[in-house]
């Protein structure tokens, strides 16, 4: 044995000596050995790996605060020195370790505080446990529950690049030479560490969801499913969507000044998110400073299928609303579709048709038929703007664990300037709303001083304004498309369905602008409204814009631009006149009222006259 | 002329005739309406999907209960042997945002799989395909990232023998990786580097360059490489990247070079190889057909970790003239030798700062 003792310790020596760059950390040479990626073998079970891999950069670049120890702080040191190595004993991770820093007295160091903290919290051995058996026992026999939360803790990097770092541990070294001893790069990374977890916001979570969505765990604990009612929320969608400065669990279940690791349960009158701290913890100097203590009452973890209040009542509403309005669209634009894929055709078609051509080949008649003025198409095109700006921005955030979600996000630089376009957008269509509401009273005026009618009367016959008659027309088309009734309903300049799309801009832009406001400016709100009606807000917001989009994206894109009759586009928005197929189909009335007003003989009386 | 007349269908039939016919109806109309009927029917099943979507959507949002994004529950209890053939797996291929739960040091992609390796992909050994029955299975398998199996197990009968490199990413025979080029570029021309830095600008930063892709990403060689491709040949700045690179490059030669060694008179393509034993595999012959040309037991450590010229030659590999020294010497092979055999044996002063 002792001829081998003196083989290896030349070997040790050749070992290091053959290395350019000695790793300071590394003075027990294992590295020399377990850098090696590779270094791993498949365990007893024939299933589960162990690795033996370290990596060295850890040690040689300080990328952690357990680079400052040896490798014997952790493995016994009477079991690792032999080769092959016999450890028999696992890593206790409360024992005690040396920090060991160049220039610097060796300073003990334990674990044994956050040991004790981790007992009185809801985190016990017993729970960690329990938690690992129900796992299905990732660690294997004696292994420290502390691995199911953490592995080799790292040092953030905030952003900054190691090369960045230079200049102010090359300045901190000024003074930190011989004579004010301090290892400054460690020092540096350590501070930045503590000021920025080194953990993205989307890996503390996973750590939490990897129990607190466990169907085992959750049942054994009488629990709910945390994670997932987190990730509804706005919080857990901007974790989603990788905002590193999101509200992720610790933020909230832990005060600010604690130890994580004292973590207690809603019960207790220490924790934070007891309902009578959950106020103070939501106003915390880096959270939400400046909101009221309503705030509390929003729901962070809102789960519909669990809390059957208020809150359930409005996504049934809502799913009423969607259906019984967008349902009839679809199904009118859907039999419109049957009606070219048969070839059934309205027997005038023909007739009216010629007679568009005719009337289009003149000024006059071409006037006649304008349907958007300059001014009106302007202000859809500003609609058009910030609605696609709004969906773009938005709907990422509702879908934010879809994969196309951070794409788009990422496309606005992130989540906080997609936050602000999408605040900004909203603010101009309520302005745009406004400045369409001034427009309609000046054009009202205008007629009601032409025509010498009463302003009800004037306002009554506004041509956008839905009438009974629009209801008979809209009942008599679904009838027709039905192929309920023969002849199609003759509508005018505008027809019903483009009336009630009309009215749903106006509705929509109200709840949406509304319930936008309160959530934008959520610190006004919860000091004088209850909390919850953020949530109702969040909700009716949510709701009404998958409502708009159905109705925009689908119904208004085919029949603007994706129906046969009008594809590739039709031009009536930006020259105003409508393309001959949609007048023909949809604005036969106008047709005629164009033809009278023109003095063009429609071609079925030219027929019978001739 | 009964048979004129049983034949006039087929006249009436006369393709010709039947496109002529078409013509004079308007071909072009016809055609126009069936791509217009084609086109509204697209449209309705898009509708009709919309639809559909739209209600099971809403459906499901508020009376189902939801699910937790498959991203945020992608922790590996342990690392899996059947994890190793999937590429996709954070921790193998891809990096993974922390280890698996049961092991505590941090892993970075630390696995380079090697998908044309016909023993293992074929399905018979697993990606580390050391197990209980090898003495030392760990330090077995941590060779299989730069060497294919026939270079232990089918030695070559005449030493020392020449050995080549196969990528992992192609299969295909190529030069020695830019990781060795570079080493040994550094030692060769130490003298020029401090001497003439513009004439060894261009082959160092290009080498280094491929050496970081082979890597796939190392953010210190890539500071490295700024900082030389940044600076004036010869400058302060420059020297200090350099001498650095000098130092540190050897740390990063741990074997992932995204190639491995082969010996020079084996088949060329490695897709060859593959081919041919995953169809024995699934013959069911593979057992004899495969196994006749290795030898009973694989070559052992100090067959190429050795003093004397041994099995590999390290230079002719490609390796630097330090290294080969370095893998060559008789303190490496003993201690192989010793691990290899199973021989305990221990450093008195582990854990003693020495």
């Amino acid at each position: 044995m002792r001829s081998t003792t003196i083989a290896f310790w030349i070997v040790l020596a050749a070992l290091l000596a053959a290395t350019p760059v000695v790793r300071a950390a590394d003075t027990e040479g294992c590295l020399q050995c377990h850098q090696y990626r590779g270094l791993s073998r498949v365990d007893e079970d024939g299933k589960s790996i162990r690795l033996f891999y370290v990596d060295p950069a850890y040690y040689s670049l300080a990328l952690g605060p357990h680079a400052e120890l040896k490798c014997t702080d952790c493995h016994l040191r009477d079991e690792v020195r032999m080769f092959p190595h016999q450890v028999k004993t696992p890593v206790d991770c409360t024992r005690e370790c040396h920090i060991d820093r160049p220039n610097e007295v060796e300073r003990r160091f334990r674990h044994d505080r956050v040991e004790t903290l981790l007992g009185k919290s809801v985190h016990n051995l017993d729970a960690l446990q329990t938690a690992n058996k129900l796992l299905g026992s990732p660690l294997r026999q004696g292994q420290s529950t502390c691995l199911l939360c953490h592995d080799e803790p790292a040092f953030s990097r905030g952003g900054i690049t190691a090369a960045r770092a230079e200049a102010p541990i090359g300045r901190c070294n000024t003074c930190h030479d011989e004579n004010l001893p301090i290892d400054t790069r460690q020092f540096y990374w350590h501070v930045m560490a503590r000021s920025k977890p080194a953990r993205s916001s989307q890996d503390m979570v996973r750590v939490c969801a990897m129990c607190h969505s466990n169907p085992a765990i959750l049942a054994k604990f009488n629990l709910p499913d945390a994670t997932v009612s987190y990730l509804s929320s706005f919080h857990g969608k901007s974790t989603l969507l990788g905002r590193e400065d999101a509200a992720t669990c610790l933020d909230c279940h832990v005060t600010q000044t604690r130890n994580v690791h004292a973590m207690l349960g809603p019960d207790s009158n220490l924790s934070p998110v007891n309902l009578t701290n959950l106020p103070d913890t939501c106003r915390q100097p880096a959270c939400h400073r400046a909101a009221g203590a309503q705030l509390s009452s929003a729901a962070v973890h809102l789960d519909l299928t669990r809390t059957h209040g208020i809150e359930f009542f409005i996504a049934c509403v809502f799913i009423g609303l969607i259906v019984f309005t967008f349902g009839p669209s679809l199904l009118m634009t859907i039999l419109k579709m049957l009606e070219i894929v048969t070839g059934r055709g309205d027997p005038e078609e023909h007739e009216h048709h010629h007679l568009a051509v005719q009337l289009l080949e003149t000024p006059a008649g071409r006037a006649k038929l304008e349907r958007f003025t300059v001014h009106q198409r302007l202000q859809h095109w500003l609609l058009v703007i910030c609605f696609t700006t709004l969906v773009l921005t938005g709907f990422p955030i509702k879908f934010a664990g879809s994969a196309w979600a951070g794409w788009v996000i990422n496309l606005f630089g992130g989540l906080g300037s997609a936050r602000r376009l999408h605040h900004y957008a909203g603010a101009v269509l309520i302005l745009g709303l406004a400045y369409h509401l001034i427009y309609i009273l000046f054009g009202l005026r205008r007629k009601q001083k032409a025509e010498g009618k009463g302003f009800i009367h004037t306002l009554l016959n506004l041509p956008m304004m839905v009438t009974p008659k629009d209801m008979m027309e809209m009942n008599g088309l679904m009838l027709y498309l039905l192929r309920m009734k023969k002849e199609r309903p003759v509508a005018g300049r505008f027809n019903p369905e483009e009336k009630f799309e009309y009215i749903g801009v106006f509705w929509g832009s109200i709840v949406l602008g509304t319930t936008g406001t309160l959530m934008w400016f959520n610190a006004w709100t919860t000091k004088h409204l209850p909390g919850r009606i953020l949530t109702i807000a969040m909700l009716f917001h949510t709701m009404e814009a998958f409502l708009a989009l159905l109705h925009v994206g689908v119904v208004h894109m085919v029949s603007v631009i994706f129906s046969p009759g009008v594809f590739p586009m039709s031009k009536a928005m930006f020259t105003g006149q409508t393309p001959v197929g949609e007048l023909v189909e949809a604005h036969a009335g106008m047709l005629m009222d164009a033809a009278q007003a023109t003095g063009t003989t429609h071609p079925a009386t030219e027929a019978s006259h001739g | 002329m009964g048979n004129k007349n049983r034949f006039r269908w087929m006249v009436k039939l006369n393709p010709w005739r039947f496109v002529r016919l078409l013509w004079q109806r308007h071909t072009w109309e016809l055609a126009g309406k069936l791509v217009v009927k084609t086109y509204a029917l697209a449209i309705l099943c898009v509708l009709a999907l919309c639809g559909y979507l739209s209600v099971h959507y809403l459906v499901k949002t508020v009376f189902y209960p939801p699910v937790v994004p498959p991203q945020m529950m992608e922790w590996q209890g342990t690392l899996n042997v059947a994890a190793l053939r999937q590429v996709q797996v954070p921790g193998v291929e891809q990096p993974a945002a922390r280890a698996p739960i049961s092991h505590y040091h941090g892993v970075n992609s630390w696995f380079q799989p090697d998908p044309h390796n016909g023993c293992t992909q074929a399905g018979c050994h697993d990606p580390l395909p050391h197990g209980a029955k090898a003495k030392v299975p760990a330090f077995a398998n941590f060779h299989v990232t730069f060497l294919t199996c026939q270079m232990c197990h089918q030695p070559p009968a005449n030493h020392p023998a020449k050995a080549g490199w196969i990528s992992t990413e192609t299969a295909a025979a190529q030069e020695v990786p830019a990781i060795l080029k570079l080493l040994a570029f550094l030692e060769s021309h130490a003298d020029a580097i401090k001497n003439d830095p513009a004439g060894t600008q261009t082959e160092m930063t290009a080498l280094l360059q491929q050496t970081i892709t082979a890597l796939g990403g190392d953010a210190l060689l890539d500071q490295l490489l700024s900082e030389l491709q940044g600076s004036e040949p010869g400058s302060p700045v420059w020297r200090r990247a350099a001498t650095m690179l000098a130092d540190e490059l050897p740390q990063h030669a741990r074997g992932e070079y995204r190639a491995k060694l082969a010996w020079a008179d084996q088949p060329e393509t490695y897709t060859q190889q593959f081919d041919e034993l995953s169809a024995l595999a699934r013959q069911d012959k593979a057992d004899k057909r495969i196994h006749a040309p290795l030898a009973a037991q694989p070559a052992a450590c100090v067959a190429c970790h050795d003093d004397k010229p041994g099995m590999l030659d390290f230079a002719a590999a490609g390796f630097s003239a330090k290294r080969s020294a370095y893998l060559s010497s008789l303190e490496v092979a003993r201690s192989m030798q010793q691990i290899r055999e199973g021989k305990p044996f221990f450093f008195p002063n582990l854990g003693e700062g020495q």
